[in-house]
């Protein structure tokens, strides 16, 4: 029974140690959350605030094992050993992923399919479906299958199903990250309004933003401990300055991180093969007159776009949820076969080319980095391009330079220690940086990143900066989509597609 | 096969028609395709079921689908052969005997797996899981959990497919180069491997995303689109049926 007095969320004691792990990621966290409170987790990639959520919500340990230690309580409930339909009722979640979401179907379907599994009638379930669909701009979108729809709308989708089911408290794990401007305002909107309704909220974070000014507690974790925690203003006038050493804040890092970096990462090594690029001002990769449409598409999701990356050139790629900026990447990676005389490439026509010529001169970062995970363990993931590259059998030895560099990348992200885990287990942030330093360890004339930046705290950021600024200086062309262009200060220009066609920004970033 | 649930297709017969009827139809080709034993009836059953498919679907019967059944049903049509030593002996070796029986025993029974597989697979890519599952539990009483359990069953090869074009796109972009001999066979074992992991993820997200909306909750659920039989679905099932039978009695 749940009263007034009493927390409605109480953790005492709770530390948590992954299956196939002998280190805790969670380390005795005592925490209570009050009813209608919002308190936001902060921390730093790898500190833990996922795996707190996912303890909070049941879902560790009751379906990704593990031990966990100590007690969570929810009124009279454990969230993890509670019956499903009781868990259902009282909390809903939400991560990062919105694939790991979803239960495949139409948006409706989504919407609908946890208030059917909880017997609410028909009629309510549809004036729950109105309402959302309209609130979280999904309408035109209602009957549409959500595997066809883009990163954005997939991720309002899964907010909306888990609003649904009207939960008491709710926990979100930087459930607006790949959502451009516009869609975080709307999300940012609802969240308020839900818990302005009375509803208790958590929510978690890789950085120190301007809504943690509207939570009503913040809790910083840092190694899976709790360091600090209190009210979003007292901690900022009081510890500004540890929580910009953490990364939560934003500071000039850049140039002690390039020092670090600098000092750990030999570049005579790759510097080579593009070392003289800069001298021929032949494009890298020419886009003229391009127009996509998918099959069965009712509107291009190109239309007309022109376009050139020149060697040396960091260059953003902006726009809306849908606007088409992963169909343009895309077609540029050899992902999408493009159509004939669109995109050249040393002169080529890249529809003629197959589809290893086309990848062999672009490295292509994935917008969800588990989609490109092709080994075992982090160690054989960073090093299988190069394997790749050198047409290496399974058994033949890597190379003393190349498994040398590829240490090198694997210390300056920090992942060394790590190099006997599966890509999978590692935090958001570790993961991009791991997928980025497989991209970057091999020189290659075109990079393009999808969304890199994307929930990572700043010190992922600057590493993730670091590497796309030493290819650029060794003559490759970056493409980098974003929705948040000021993580990239110092590109070349901003690139802006509305509605599939391409605006060039006035000035530079 | 290419078949998808997608607009393009939904306009087509098999897309349209209620997973119902669907699972007659199919369970009447299997019916006769069990009950055949003789080749050119078998190869005519095969063929009407093929040309079906594609007309039914709109879309044709993809490569890798060919492959797939060329993989599974030449190893089977050889063992099959010569397992049934029967009629004439055309070809003999130590122990191995080819016969005019084994090779029609070998010729039936091929036909008969390529046909279920091809009904099946269209069964799991033209139907919308969701519809499956109205129509399993208000209609024929399954209880939900079991009916959801074999719709994702269905779903399985969708999410192999897809599992599979994310894992070739992941490595082709990583550089791994088409391998010949020995390396090709290793690198078909690590990419399945890897389709394999991938797809057993996916469904483990998508039990954690069904558990943590209460699936399983109650022994019942509501449906805000309840499933209503079509009019005609039981003249197109009472005519399948009894096209069955009459093909039963005269082949």
């Amino acid at each position: 029974m749940l009263t007034d007095s009493a927390p409605f969320l109480q953790l005492s004691g709770v530390s948590y140690t992954y299956e196939d792990s002998d280190r805790r990621t969670l380390e005795q966290i005592s925490l209570d959350v009050r009813a209608g409170e919002w308190l936001m987790i902060i921390g730093s990639s790898g500190s833990g605030k996922s795996t707190l959520c996912r303890v909070i919500n049941g879902q560790l340990p009751r379906i990704a094992g593990g031990q966990r230690e100590g007690t969570v309580r929810i009124g009279d409930m454990d969230p993890g050993s509670a019956e499903p339909g009781l868990l259902a009722s009282r909390m809903g979640s939400l991560g990062q992923d919105p694939d790991a979401e979803l239960v495949v179907g139409t948006v409706e379907d989504e919407i609908a399919f946890g208030p059917e599994n909880l017997r609410v009638a028909g009629e309510e379930i549809g004036r729950r479906l109105d309402r959302l669909t309209e609130a979280l701009t999904l309408e035109s979108v209602r009957h549409e299958y959500v595997h066809q729809l883009s990163g954005g709308q997939r991720q309002r989708t899964a907010l909306a199903a888990v609003l649904a089911l009207e939960p008491q408290l709710l926990i979100l794990d930087e459930p607006a990250a790949s959502l451009d401007p516009a869609g975080k305002k709307d999300v940012l909107r609802i969240i308020e309004h839900w818990h302005e309704s009375g509803g208790t909220l958590i929510t978690a974070s890789a950085r120190w933003d301007k809504t943690v000014l509207q939570c009503s507690r913040v809790v910083i974790l840092s190694e899976g401990r709790i360091l600090l925690e209190g009210p979003p203003d007292e901690l900022l006038r009081n510890h500004r300055e540890l929580l910009e050493q953490m990364y939560i804040l934003p500071h000039d890092t850049v140039s002690h991180n390039d020092k670090q970096a600098d000092a750990s990462i030999d570049n005579d090594t790759v510097k080579q093969p593009f070392a003289n690029m800069n001298h021929h001002r032949q494009p890298v990769v020419k886009v003229s007159d391009l127009t996509y449409m998918y099959p069965g598409a009712l509107r291009p999701a190109l239309d007309d776009v022109h376009l050139t990356l020149q060697p040396g050139e960091m260059v953003l790629l902006c726009g809306a949820n849908g606007s088409g900026k992963t169909t343009l990447t895309r077609l540029l990676s050899g992902l999408l076969q493009p159509p004939m005389r669109s995109i050249y490439r040393n002169h080529q026509d890249t529809a003629r080319q197959s589809i290893y010529d086309r990848a062999a001169d672009t490295a292509y970062l994935f917008q969800h980095p588990d989609h490109q995970w092709v080994a075992a363990t982090v160690w054989e993931e960073c090093v299988y391009g190069v394997r790749a590259s050198l047409n290496l059998h399974p058994r033949d030895p890597l190379p003393d330079r190349y498994r040398q560099e590829a240490e090198d990348m694997l210390r300056f992200a920090g992942l060394l220690e790590r190099r006997e885990d599966s890509p999978y287990s590692l935090s958001g942030g570790q993961k991009r940086l791991l997928a980025a330093v497989c991209q970057f360890l091999l020189p290659r004339p075109l990079y393009i990143l999808d969304e890199p930046g994307s929930a990572a705290d700043y010190l992922t950021i600057d590493r993730l900066l670091y590497l796309c600024r030493r290819a650029v200086d060794q003559g490759a062309a970056l493409l980098i989509v974003t929705h948040e262009p000021e993580l990239f200060a110092g590109a070349d220009r901003m690139l802006t597609l509305e509605q599939g066609r391409l605006i060039e920004a006035a000035s530079p970033v | 096969m290419t078949l998808t649930n997608n607009k393009s297709g939904s306009r087509k017969f098999l897309y349209r028609i209620d997973p119902l009827t669907k699972i007659v139809m199919l369970l009447c080709i299997s019916v006769l395709a069990v009950h055949i034993e003789h080749v050119l009836p078998q190869l005519l059953l095969f063929a009407a079921v093929w040309i079906a498919i594609v007309l039914g679907s709109g879309q044709m019967v993809s490569t890798p689908l060919i492959r797939l059944l060329a993989a599974i049903g030449i190893p089977y049509f050889g063992l099959s052969m010569l397992s049934v030593r029967e009629g004439d002996i055309w070809w003999q070796w130590g122990a191995l005997q080819l016969t005019s029986g084994g090779l029609e025993y070998g010729a039936v029974m091929t036909l008969r797996i390529f046909i279920l597989c091809l009904t099946s697979v269209a069964l799991s890519m033209t139907t919308d899981y969701r519809e499956l599952v109205g129509a399993l539990v208000l209609k024929l009483k399954v209880p939900y959990r079991l009916a959801y359990g074999l719709a994702l069953a269905l779903t399985f090869l969708p999410l192999l497919r897809e599992e599979a074009r994310l894992t070739l796109a992941a490595r082709r972009l990583r550089g791994q180069q088409r391998a010949r001999g020995l390396a090709a066979l290793l690198q078909t074992k690590d990419y399945m491997g890897a389709i394999f992991t991938g797809s057993i993820r996916r469904i483990q997200h998508i039990a954690g995303a069904m558990e943590s909306k209460g699936f399983g909750a109650y022994p019942d659920r509501t449906f805000y689109h309840p499933f209503v039989l079509p009019s005609s679905a039981p003249y197109w099932m009472g005519g399948s049926v009894l096209v069955t039978i009459i093909l039963y009695l005269t082949v």
